[in-house]
């Protein structure tokens, strides 16, 4: 067994010649103009940001679309097929919108629940509201209650004190057995189940990212932002989207989930870049993506238990 | 203290540090100069007494993102043996290195090793830095640093043939 000790000392003893520190030091203290400059680069455009103008074109165009209004029938042996709901305290207004697209807004599809709201309306008597009874009933949150029927024509209500329906066209109310919101919470048997995948998809995000760290150990600080340029345009780009967002809210009173998930693509696809620009290994990236796509759709099922009833 | 004084005091360090981390003598000695520099940038922001220890952790980070940059952080990067060690230019410090065949020997098994088990090597080993200092410019705590020592130290040993005997 060698002790390598004269080794050591020889690998200690390594040093730069005089000349090479003189060089040196004259680089550090007097730098040319040259260095100084900031180097031009010409106008790029990356993938990324062609992706990003595209998109926000496309919002854009969406935001101007016009809604169309469904006709009006008096038939009387249409079954109801779809029902939608909105919170809405304003009385002169209706928000409920016939998709369940439109964040947030419950949506009801589940046959029992469509069947049993329907008889409830049609064996419901017919009261008579006041302004005053309108403005008592806050103990429940109004709701605009948008029905569609199998022969595609819709029915406006608005409902107050959770039991009593105005229909806004004929402004006549009908007062129902049971809650409204009753209603939805009995039906939905597939709750727990979305509840469950929901917060399985949470969890592979933070394993995939344990594994990542764990595997990675040197990217550990890292994983929000790559470097402090990512960073800064990591914030910039949650404000600018949650901006977007929120504007198109306060236009439309509601948003499409396909803005939304437009939108978080395109945030998790910058992050990936910034994150190959910034030289990531690899296997980051690919956990990055991962912990993205888990939280998308983790999400994306806490929001179908909370709103969407099949 | 002034930039002179300061540069000849601890570019030596600095430049060792990067060299045995780098395994480029041309790398080194342009990483030691932009450290020097971004020493002087910065230098109203360095606590009095904290010089060197700024200097190793900056030498430290422009190393990393280097090898974060080339993506060889995973692996150990060392040059071909056989071309590097031709005598090109005479006189630079690689040039006297390996003058000893033994000394040749352990430098070419520490660049074998993984980026993080020669870091510690060079601070504990060559810099001969104590547990505290090195936590310091590794970030690490005492625990890891023993432990990695532990680990390098074997690692090395197998490199040079099961022939080495320290302590860590």
């Amino acid at each position: 067994m060698k002790k390598y000790e004269e080794s050591w000392q020889h690998l200690r003893k390594l040093n730069l010649s005089k000349q090479q520190q003189d060089k040196m030091l004259q680089h550090i203290t007097a730098p040319t103009a040259i260095e100084f400059q900031p180097p031009k680069k010409s106008w790029k455009f990356s993938a990324v940001s062609m992706l990003f103008l595209a998109v926000l074109t496309v919002l854009i165009l969406s935001i101007l679309q016009e809604p169309t209004t469904p006709p009006l029938t008096t038939d009387t042996k249409k079954t109801i097929t779809q029902v939608y709901a909105r919170t809405n305290e304003d009385k002169e207004t209706f928000i409920a919108k016939e998709s369940c697209l439109n964040v947030p807004q419950q949506c009801f599809t589940n046959k029992q629940y469509l069947t049993n709201l329907q008889l409830q309306m049609e064996q419901a008597p017919t009261v008579t509201v006041s302004t005053e009874q309108w403005k008592a009933s806050d103990y429940f949150s109004h709701e605009d209650v948008l029905i569609i029927y199998t022969d595609g024509t819709t029915q406006k209500w608005k409902v107050f004190s959770n039991d009593i329906f105005l229909n806004v066209q004929t402004q006549q109310a009908i007062q129902l057995e049971r809650g409204f919101d009753a209603l939805a919470y009995y039906y939905d048997h597939l709750r727990s189940r979305k509840l469950v995948i929901a917060n399985i998809f949470l969890l592979l995000s933070h394993l995939s990212l344990w594994i990542a760290k764990k595997r990675m150990p040197h990217t550990e600080r890292r994983f929000f932002a790559a470097t402090v340029a990512h960073a800064i345009a990591n914030a910039i780009m949650l404000l600018l989207f949650s901006s977007i967002l929120f504007s198109i809210y306060l236009m439309n009173n509601t948003v499409h989930a396909s803005i939304i998930f437009c939108l978080f693509a395109l945030y998790s696809a910058m992050q990936i870049y910034y994150r190959k620009k910034a030289g990531e290994p690899r296997g980051y990236l690919i956990a990055s993506a991962i912990v993205q796509l888990c939280f998308g759709l983790g999400f994306t099922f806490i929001y179908l238990t909370l709103n969407v009833h099949f | 203290m002034s930039i002179e004084e300061l540069f000849y005091l601890h570019n030596q360090t600095i430049f060792k540090y990067l060299y045995y981390l780098l395994n480029d003598e041309k790398l080194a000695e342009d990483f030691t100069q932009e450290t020097f520099i971004r020493y002087f940038k910065y230098e109203q922001t360095i606590k009095e007494g904290a010089e060197l220890a700024w200097l190793r952790r900056t030498a430290r980070n422009l190393a990393y993102d280097h090898y974060r940059r080339k993506k060889l952080i995973q692996f150990v990067p060392f040059l071909n043996q056989d071309v590097e060690l031709e005598p090109s230019i005479p006189h630079t410090p690689h040039q006297w290195l390996i003058q000893q065949e033994e000394a040749k020997a352990l430098y070419l098994a520490i660049n074998k090793l993984k980026l993080a088990y020669r870091d510690v090597l060079i601070l504990r080993k060559i810099e001969c830095l104590s547990i505290q200092e090195t936590c310091d410019v590794l970030g690490w705590n005492e625990g890891k640093v023993k432990n990695t020592l532990k680990r390098a130290l074997l690692a090395l040993k197998k490199q040079l043939g099961g022939e080495l005997d320290e302590e860590v």
